[in-house]
């Protein structure tokens, strides 16, 4: 299964922000996306997420036109930058929504959050956001589409976190996107960078360098 | 998951039907257009409040499946609903 987002060309007023870019999700792959800020990552990553409507998008789902991707039932979730859960909610509660069990979940995971079935807002800014990322990666949709998951994140839980996306990719397509891009290089199967309007695949660091991304 | 993206929409909203309701008892038919009005204005406060209330956590619903049209729709329609009916039967036991 795959997601192809293509032809995408916006703008701001007279600012072009993206001119023909692209980009493919694969199921079972990790999907990295890189640029620097303002190039448009988070603009595609709206569209893709329908928050955004640009001059000119094809969105296709196994070459097939869809206006929506949410409105595909079980194909993407979506972590925004930002916390995106209901401060009031039960992280049991939560996990059930999402169709993940709960008691295998915290089997798994349940050392990270010794609060146990807290309410979301009662756990700190850094633990919101490992609970977000583990359970939509947990949650049974073909995609799942993270946005700065390594932010906020203690150093001692990157490397969780970046095995529960390889886990997850075993099964699902994961986009990435993120400034710390070595976790993203080590991470993605294929690697895209948002350079000039457009996304061009790279293939590693001198990619990076070359384009300006790093020096 | 309706009520709770409501919550807040509710509190306004109940208030509103049933002034509408108690208006519309107290004086008879030709209240109606006014708290119509009222009824219709304050939805559409109500639905940019919500909009903005849910501003961050509204892919939390689209997560699991609730889109923001449809989340707005069907609280929008059951409230209107709601008040419709009450006044519907008001008008009934008027006459």
């Amino acid at each position: 299964m795959e997601i192809l987002l293509d032809s995408v060309y916006l703008s701001f007023g007279a600012h072009d922000v993206l001119q023909g870019a692209h980009l493919k999700l694969v199921r079972g792959e990790v999907t990295g996306m890189l640029g620097r800020n303002g190039t448009g990552k988070s603009c595609l990553l709206k569209i893709l997420t329908g928050q955004l409507r640009p001059e000119n998008l094809y969105i296709g789902v196994d070459g097939k036109y869809t206006k929506n991707l949410y409105a595909v039932p079980g194909l993407i979730n979506y972590l925004p930058q930002h916390t995106c859960h209901p401060e009031d909610m039960r992280l049991g509660k939560i996990l059930a929504l999402y169709g993940v069990d709960g008691t295998a979940f915290m089997a798994e995971h349940g050392l990270l959050f010794p609060e146990g079935d807290a309410r979301f807002g009662d756990l700190s800014g850094g633990t919101k956001r490992l609970f977000e990322i583990l359970t939509l990666l947990a949650a049974e949709t073909h995609f799942t589409l993270l946005d700065e998951p390594f932010s906020h994140i203690m150093p001692i839980h990157l490397d969780y976190i970046r095995e529960a996306i390889q886990r997850s990719a075993k099964v699902k397509g994961v986009l990435v996107t993120d400034h710390k891009y070595q976790h993203v290089l080590d991470l993605a199967d294929t690697l895209y960078l948002i350079y000039q309007g457009t996304s061009r695949i790279v293939s590693g660091r001198e990619d990076l360098v070359r384009y300006g991304y790093i020096r | 998951m309706y009520l709770l993206y409501a919550r807040s929409y509710l509190l306004v909203a109940i208030p509103i039907t049933l002034a509408g309701w108690y208006t519309v008892y107290h004086n008879g038919p030709v209240a109606i257009g006014g708290m119509l009005f009222l009824k219709l204005a304050s939805m559409l406060v109500g639905w940019v409040g919500l909009r903005r209330r849910h501003k961050k956590d509204i892919f939390f619903y689209q997560n699991i499946g609730y889109g923001e049209p449809r989340l707005l729709a069907v609280v929008g329609a059951v409230d209107f609903a709601a008040w419709l009916l009450g006044i519907t039967a008001i008008i009934i036991s008027y006459f």
